[in-house]
């Protein structure tokens, strides 16, 4: 059966099957059994999260550069420059890991690692295909925003910690940023999580099955999803935690070396989390035509997603701090909970 | 520092913003100190790029002097060319050849386009978009080619001679000029959609930065700023210099002298340099391109102060002849110089995002204030 | 209005504001120049902004070393009357001091400023008179015809 079968879930199920026969035929113990079967999951995710970082930077770039009529990097590894990030990466890896002098010493290195285990624990519950989840809890979505929100406590410590003006200003903006716009994301969600009435990510995909909440009244949800992601990320145009023309690079200015590396990875790995949830939640996740593996079905929208972030990224300018402030609470906030009653609305008449 | 912060025990922030800084063009320094993120007191700090100019003058041939003011504002060589030999040839009443004189302003008027463009990207990216600038490039590369084919020089044009110029225009020039302005009129339209009517792009800079007309004039200000301002002053139509009383074309005004205002205007700014570029390639006439000029160049003793409005605004020199070879004293009215100094007053209870934008609108360049 | 006539009105006014002819052998001047005494250089400002001439417009203001003497040059021009004048204030060189006009024209702000760093001339009543274009701690006029630069670590 497993022949018949083009998803990579299913292929994941079919090894569970038999590590569960192999493991009661030598009378493996089942905790043993599970931490490997949850051990493997953890591997492999890291593999997939690190090439992820890999191909998201190196889209970046290409993006970017043929946004801008430019190529961007063609000559390093080859074939249009393919090999550039992992030449960057070495490059990060070898610079002088400067602390400066009157910082925090405690804070400033703990900040990196606070920014990136939060988005790496995002990826337990997406859903990659039927089947392929880290852990399919009935909390699903709560994680994730959980996790989120420890990033802004990352950035702040790393802003407080440089004992610079500008990556003190960075890590206020971005708390007051990432605070407000919190919010809104989370209640378009709920638009979704009210149609399903569960929060389990599973159930959110199944019921997506015949329809995209995209094409349903869901659409403003999707939305205010998008835009308040947008902000989560701190991508353009609410790129005002880095700011590069006002205040050098924001929060990160006194990073380098392998410590500045995990802020870039991590404002990646974000932005893929967003639009996988965006992708699980609006556009059917794995669903899609039956000859696709559910895999490349999800991948597809989730870069889908990622694209149009970028495409934002190098279109628009940047909001002033202010009025972004205004923006999120005095509409997109009000505007999320109109949201809210349409659905309530459309899910009782469709009752 | 104000009412509140004294009372609350709270402490006011200075904020040394530049010389090494990614939006302040150049090495200015800006001494901001700051209540949280709004600007309670502002003082530009200039003089890192002082390399003596008027010093070096006094010690250069009038000759000589053009290629020193190819770097006063280096993004517009050929205006500072342009206010350079202006003064010496009224001293010593040279008539320069019709043809040196449309030539003259077609490399006058590329230039602004150039510098606008400068302009625009730099613009961009000062509020946050990064691909204007790319687009900027690809045409002033363009004027660069042309300018290139003209004098061999990239940036330092030095074309201008006391009674004319110093080359003849290649036969590919006039040519490349006309396909140049006939991809570039519709390249404008792209950088409205691009830029100009970005809602966001319109929310940083309408309403931000405001210079009424009284402080406009109050702080002599020129070029696009003033005229922003709603004062419709240009010295090519105030003071007509050269051959500009023969062109017709506008002056872009704004009203409000917001940031938006000093933007667009010089948004039409180049088209209007487009139409004098069309009208003087149809007046180019085969002829001589320079006049009947010593080989030593000494004019009479005397003094005079010549302006020419140059892309950043009016270009002065004040030259003081005293017969020989070298001026006696030879003083540069850098426009940007005077347009930077309203930025103190204008900085006051802005947030500090508004710096960039306030800045950027002003379009300074540093080898000119600094000179 | 003619030059004729703004002279004549600025004669009315201040009657030691006088028309500057340029010395002999020299080219005769382009614009209408007049020569105003150093101490009263503030009060003929703010009238010929105020006054009925209204010129609004600081284009430049130079210092100018004469050797013998020292000179400040306002090119002024009226945006509304389109005309121009050039004002001109000779200076002893042992104490080149007069007063500052940067409270009638907010431009004569920085122009007196690097007056002061390239000529040393003082302006009294400026509100903030520093050097402006020289490094911290420099010394000398560098403008002035009997400076001479000492070479430093770079030269």
């Amino acid at each position: 059966m497993i022949y018949a079968s083009q998803s990579l879930g299913d292929l994941w199920v079919w090894l569970l099957e038999r590590l569960a026969e192999f493991c009661g035929w030598l009378g493996i113990p089942e905790v043993i059994r599970y931490s490997v079967e949850k051990g493997a999951y953890a591997i492999g995710l890291l593999v997939f999260i690190s090439l992820t970082a890999l191909v998201l930077i190196y889209m970046e770039r290409k993006v970017s550069a043929h946004m801008q009529l430019r190529y961007g990097p063609m000559w390093t590894g080859g074939w249009h420059g393919w090999s550039q990030t992992i030449a960057d990466m070495i490059k990060l890896l070898l610079k002088e890991d400067v602390i400066p002098d009157k910082a925090d010493r405690w804070v400033h290195r703990v900040a990196p690692i606070v920014v990136f285990v939060p988005s790496l624990l995002g990826f337990l519950v997406i859903p990659f295909d039927k089947h392929l989840i880290g852990a399919d809890l009935n909390v699903g979505i709560l994680i994730i925003f959980g996790f989120s929100s420890i990033a802004v406590l990352s950035i702040f410590m790393g802003g407080w910690a440089s004992n610079n003006k500008y990556t003190l200003l960075g890590g206020l903006r971005s708390a007051a940023q990432m605070i407000s716009y919190e919010l809104p994301l989370v209640l378009s969600v709920l638009g979704v999580i009210m149609t399903v009435g569960s929060l389990k990510m599973s159930d959110i995909v199944m019921a997506q099955k015949d329809v995209w909440f995209l094409f349903t009244p869901n659409f403003l949800g999707f939305i205010i999803y998008i835009i308040a992601g947008t902000a989560e990320v701190n991508r353009t145009p609410f790129d005002i935690p880095e700011a590069e023309s006002e205040l050098v690079s924001g929060y990160n200015t006194e990073y380098s070396g392998l410590k500045y590396g995990f802020f870039m990875l991590s404002e990646f790995t974000n932005t893929f989390i967003i639009s996988a949830i965006a992708a699980t939640f609006f556009m059917g996740g794995w669903n899609g035509p039956s000859w696709l593996p559910g895999i490349v079905s999800f991948l597809g929208k989730t870069y889908l997603i990622v694209f149009l972030l970028m495409w934002f990224r190098w279109t628009f300018p940047r909001f002033r701090v202010d009025r972004l402030m205004d923006f999120g609470w005095k509409f997109l906030l009000p505007l999320s909970f109109f949201n809210i009653l349409m659905i309530a609305v459309w899910v009782l008449v469709k009752k | 520092m104000t009412e509140t912060l004294k009372n609350t025990g709270f402490e006011e922030m200075t904020l040394n913003m530049g010389p090494q800084h990614p939006s302040t063009h150049g090495v200015l320094h800006l001494l901001l100190k700051m209540d949280g993120e709004v600007i309670t007191e502002a003082r530009p700090d200039i003089g890192y790029l002082h390399r003596g100019m008027e010093k070096l003058a006094e010690k250069r041939t009038w000759g000589a002097n053009i290629a020193l003011s190819d770097r006063w504002d280096y993004i517009a060589s050929m205006s500072n060319n342009f206010a350079a030999v202006l003064g010496p040839e009224k001293l010593m009443n040279i008539a320069v050849p019709k043809r040196a004189e449309y030539i003259r302003i077609i490399m006058a008027e590329l230039n602004r386009i150039a510098s606008h463009l400068i302009f625009f990207g730099t613009y961009g990216i000062d509020i946050g978009a990064f691909t204007p600038f790319f687009y900027a490039f690809r045409e002033r590369e363009m004027i660069l080619d042309l300018y290139e084919s003209v004098c061999g020089a990239r940036l330092t044009y030095n074309y201008f001679r006391i009674g004319g110029v110093s080359a003849d225009l290649p036969e590919e020039f006039v040519p490349g000029v006309k396909a140049f302005i006939k991809y570039f009129r519709p390249k404008l339209k792209e950088y409205d959609t691009l830029l100009s009517t970005n809602p966001i792009f319109m929310d940083r800079t309408v309403g931000v930065g405001a210079i009424s007309k009284e402080e406009a004039v109050d702080w002599a200000l020129s070029g696009p700023n003033i005229r922003a301002s709603g004062i419709s002053f240009d010295i090519r139509k105030e003071d007509p210099y050269s051959v500009y009383s023969e062109f017709d074309f506008n002056i872009p005004t704004g009203k409000n002298g917001d940031c938006w205002d000093r933007y667009m205007v010089r948004m039409n700014e180049m088209s209007e340099s487009a139409r004098i570029i069309e009208q003087a390639l149809e007046k180019l006439e085969p002829g001589d391109i320079m006049a009947k000029v010593a080989k030593v160049i000494r004019p009479p003793a005397g003094e005079i102060y010549t302006h020419v409005e140059a892309p950043k605004g009016e270009l002065g020199v004040y030259c003081i002849s005293d017969g020989s070879t070298m001026p006696y004293r030879y003083k540069v009215r850098g426009p940007s110089f005077v347009n930077l100094a309203i930025l103190q007053k204008m900085l006051r209870g802005l947030k500090i995002a508004d710096v960039v934008a306030v800045l950027g609108s002003i379009d300074i360049v540093l080898g000119e204030v600094d000179r | 209005m003619t030059d004729q006539e703004i002279l004549a009105k600025i004669a009315e006014k201040f009657p030691a504001v006088v028309e500057s002819k340029p010395a002999a052998g020299t080219l005769p001047a382009y614009s209408l120049t007049v020569e105003a005494p150093a101490a009263s250089i503030a009060e003929v400002c703010a009238w010929l902004k105020s006054g009925g001439l209204k010129f609004d417009y600081l284009a430049s203001l130079s210092g100018v070393d004469l050797k013998d003497k020292l000179q400040v040059v306002y090119h002024l021009y009226s945006l509304e009357m389109k005309h121009k004048l050039v004002l001109k204030v000779n200076l002893d060189r042992a104490v080149p001091e007069l007063p500052s006009v940067s409270s009638v024209w907010q431009a004569a702000n920085w122009h007196e400023r690097e007056a002061y760093d390239m000529f040393g001339i003082k302006f009294t009543g400026h509100p903030y008179l520093e050097r402006i274009l020289t490094a911290e701690g420099f010394e000398g006029y560098p403008l002035l015809k009997d400076f001479i630069a000492k070479p430093d670590q770079y030269d």
